[in-house]
């Protein structure tokens, strides 16, 4: 089994400042063989392919590459010595063609001119070696996700990459899509080249990978090969055994004593699809929508908040039926306040005042003779709802950019809960939020619902998932797969169904 | 609920300025201009024998209103994240129509407003374009320039036309030396104020502004709030152009096509932004003053007025570059 491996990495370790985020990390990577990375957000995954691909330097421990120490400066040594990365976000230039995309750091010339003959047979011949058949005059904006991924690929092997790092290139491919790529990937490993795979979601992890390495707290806390281990045992060792077991949560489960709304029978067919979901919401309780990127979970909030338009079905409360809203205004009239998941472009005004951004779905109310302002009675109003979410600035009059992310996403909430909905819907909100403003948040959404209010959570953070809601619905491919509640609902059960290990 | 974390990570700007924060960072952008304007008129005053008369003041203020005027509407536009530059061509087909009108025997506030129902339409059209199609608002107000003054050249036949005396009433003298454009212009310059400052549609303008996506999705009608930006825009700017043909009895397709930079050059040294979101009246009127006073002052001091375009262009350029800065500063900190 061990050849000789085309890296190794010998104790690796990242320190910033007095934060120990990697350390002591053995691997190695044989030729021809693909190793799988997994562990949650914050484990070191992204570090460790940074100092792999040359991005960053560790702070210990060497990479040896075909029996010699090699320290990279620059992603550029590290593409030189045949290591290429394909980022989650891929770097193309759209408008483009394929051929000049492919080969881009050097394009065929013939005196001062491109020549796009010897573009266009170079192009081909790298799509050849993958098995493709495009044209390579097409503009990578007409080519489908999966294809342009693959284009990335094949740009990184015209580099003569010998290793590939692969970061979650499935989080936004169909299922179909998924399959094609891992086709193509089992054909580069049977061609002698090395993969690093890193994905979220298990199930591809195993189907790919010969060896699996789960990262924990910047250490490597397993690795075995794919026979040795299992799904169920490799999310085990991602959480550590102080999480196996799902937190308690000290509000009682509300029972059904709520009225329900229905969402019924909601279809897209656009990324990420959704498949006949029904989803029953009760006033009194908190929600919680959990699936990885790409299982439609983002399309239920985004359904519900009036931002996405091609979503069929309804949304039926008591005697009353309504279509998905088609725009945010038509959410608002449903009741429905929407807090978007990217704060910074959907969420706040970040050039105005605290003030303004509180009350902009409230404005109106504001609105004495004439429709001038009552500004003093918007102003305090704006200070209260400061006080009751517990957000830190100077004054109400503050920009919001100058604010720290838990003060920006506690005043994207308050300014929703300022509506007072009948149904709040909220989409990642503690995404890059300290662990205080995130608790904060968590305890306001528990005190929205038990004063009657509907709250659906949408969330891709597992410990959210569960610390937050009172209920959990588990969504894979477009479809809800599972409802976890009471000794069900744990970190475990959730992430496994969701990666795709049980249904 | 508060915590230590929390506490620790934003009390810090909160309580006292971080050393990193420089002065820079602090002053208002109107606040520095305002200086510069007080640092010119006194140079002015000192060098220039009759500046600092009564006489020349209301001169500079009655050169200034057209300007003020326009700038006024152009404000809305680059509050609400646009610009409009077709108010140079809006200002001499509003010029050109209210001459030929009232040389027609209309009365003078009759032909005023068919110069606003002009500007309204105008606005209707960067609306559909720009708020609604999302058209780049440079494209669609570089079109619609080209359209308007060429209509004003069309209506005027490419002469000048000269305007019955009777609708001269906006540049007769109100009181003192004081003329009505000038009282007019000063009730709009206040009354712009507290619309922006006071009203629902001005804070939504400076919300659309800030950041369109996240007011949509707040709810707020976006097209209706950017459309009344560009409607009043090009409603200021017809007046505007009511305002010059009436103070100078003439009227042709060439008048007032440099306002549309003067206006957004006045906009942007009294701190507004082309990126949406900021700017007030109080720092729109220092610019227009900024740049009256110099063109005044060096008009005093015989300097051609070709020198007048460079020093403008200077000022300009430097008050921007300084905007810039004092943005990086803000950020650093």
């Amino acid at each position: 089994m061990k050849q000789n491996p085309f890296i190794s990495l010998r104790g690796i370790g990242k320190r910033y400042g007095a934060v120990d985020v990697l350390h002591g990390i053995d691997l190695d990577i044989v030729a021809g063989s693909c190793l799988g990375l997994v562990g949650e957000n914050g484990a070191g995954k992204s570090t460790l392919l940074g100092i792999v691909s040359g991005k960053i330097a560790q702070t210990t421990g060497s990479l040896v590459l075909a029996g010699e120490e090699r320290d990279f400066r620059s992603p550029r040594e590290a593409r030189a010595a045949g290591i290429g990365i394909i980022p989650q976000e891929l770097a193309y230039i759209p408008h483009l063609s394929v051929a000049e995309n492919l080969l881009l750091a050097n394009w065929p010339r013939r005196r001062w001119w491109v020549s796009q003959r010897a573009m266009v047979r170079s192009g081909t011949a790298a799509l050849d070696r993958l098995g493709m058949s495009i044209d390579v005059r097409r503009k990578m904006t007409e080519l489908s996700l999966a294809e342009r991924q693959l284009v990335e690929i094949a740009k990184a092997l015209l580099g003569d990459a010998r290793l590939l790092i692969l970061d979650e290139p499935t989080a936004s491919l169909h299922a179909r899509e998924t399959e094609f790529l891992m086709g193509k990937l089992h054909e580069l490993k049977a061609s002698g080249v090395s993969l690093i795979y890193v994905s979220h979601h298990l199930d591809e992890t195993f189907e790919i990978s010969d060896e699996i390495a789960v990262l924990r707290n910047g250490g490597l806390e397993d690795l075995s090969t794919r026979e040795t281990t299992t799904i169920d045992r490799t999310v085990s060792l991602m959480l550590g055994q102080d999480h196996a077991f799902g937190a308690t949560r000290d509000r009682p489960t509300v029972e059904e004593t709520g009225r329900p709304i229905r969402l019924t029978g909601w279809n897209t067919s656009t990324q990420p699809v959704l498949v006949d979901c029904d989803i029953e919401l009760r006033h009194g309780e908190v929600l919680g929508v959990f699936g990885l990127v790409g299982s439609g979970a983002e399309s239920i909030a985004r359904g519900l908040g009036g931002h996405q338009r091609d979503i069929t079905g309804s949304v039926s409360e008591e005697s009353k039926t309504f279509r998905v809203p088609r725009s945010p205004r038509a959410a608002r009239a449903m009741g429905i306040a929407y807090v978007p998941a990217e704060r910074k472009t959907d969420g706040l005004a970040l050039n105005q005042s605290v003030a303004e951004n509180l009350t902009v779905m409230v404005l109106g109310r504001y609105s004495g003779f004439a429709s001038w302002l009552r500004r003093r009675s918007q102003l305090s109003q704006a200070k209260a709802s400061v006080q009751n979410s517990a957000v830190r600035c100077q004054s109400v009059l503050q920009e919001v950019g100058e604010l720290s992310g838990g003060n920006q996403q506690k005043i994207l909430l308050a300014s929703r809960l300022m509506a007072e909905p009948s149904i709040l819907v909220l989409h990642e909100p503690t995404r890059g939020v300290d662990i205080g403003s995130r608790n904060q948040i968590h305890s306001q959404l528990g005190d929205y619902a038990r004063q009657g209010g509907a709250v659906l959570l949408v969330t891709s953070d597992v410990q959210e998932a569960i610390d937050a809601t009172d209920r959990l619905l588990v969504m894979r491919d477009g479809r809800v797969i599972d409802e976890l509640v009471g000794a069900r609902k744990t970190k475990n059960l959730a992430l496994s169904i969701a990666a795709g290990s049980q249904a | 609920m508060t915590n230590a974390q929390d506490t620790t990570t934003t009390a810090a700007p909160a309580s006292t300025p971080a050393p990193t924060r420089s002065m820079l960072g602090r002053l208002p952008a109107a606040a520095i201009v305002g200086l510069f304007l007080v640092i010119v008129i006194v140079f002015f005053s000192t060098s220039a024998s009759g500046f600092l008369t009564l006489n020349n003041v209301t001169t500079i203020i009655s050169s200034a209103s057209v300007i003020m005027i326009a700038a006024l509407g152009q404000l809305l536009v680059v509050i609400s994240g646009g610009f409009d530059l077709s108010v140079g061509g809006v200002i001499p087909l509003a010029a050109v129509l209210f001459s030929a009108l009232t040389t027609k025997g209309w009365p003078m506030p009759g032909a005023l407003l068919a110069c606003l129902v002009v500007g309204v339409v105008v606005g209707l059209i960067h609306t559909f374009f720009i708020v609604y199609l999302k058209v780049n608002p440079l494209i669609t107000t570089l079109a619609t320039l080209s359209v308007t003054g060429g209509i004003a050249f069309i209506t005027a036949n490419g002469q000048t036309l000269s305007l019955p005396p009777a609708a001269g009433i906006l540049g007769d003298q109100v009181f003192g030396t004081l003329p009505w454009h000038v009282l007019l212009m000063v009730l709009l310059v206040v009354l712009m104020h507290f619309v922006l400052q006071h009203s629902i549609l001005g804070r939504r303008i400076y919300m659309i502004g800030g950041n369109p996506e996240a007011a949509r999705i707040a709810g707020v009608r976006v097209v209706v709030i950017g459309g009344s930006a560009y409607v009043l825009s090009a409603v200021f700017a017809s007046f505007a152009g009511v305002v010059l043909a009436s103070q100078l009895l003439a009227a042709s397709g060439t008048m007032g096509s440099q306002i549309t930079l003067q206006s957004l050059a006045a906009v942007v040294l009294g701190g507004a932004a082309l990126t949406g979101g900021r700017g007030s009246v109080p720092g729109a009127v220092v610019g227009v003053l900024l740049l009256g006073v110099i063109a005044n002052g060096m008009t005093i001091l015989l300097i051609p007025s070709f020198y007048q375009q460079v020093v403008s262009g200077v000022v300009l350029l430097a008050a921007v570059t300084f905007s810039r800065l004092q943005e990086r500063a803000k950020r650093a900190a």
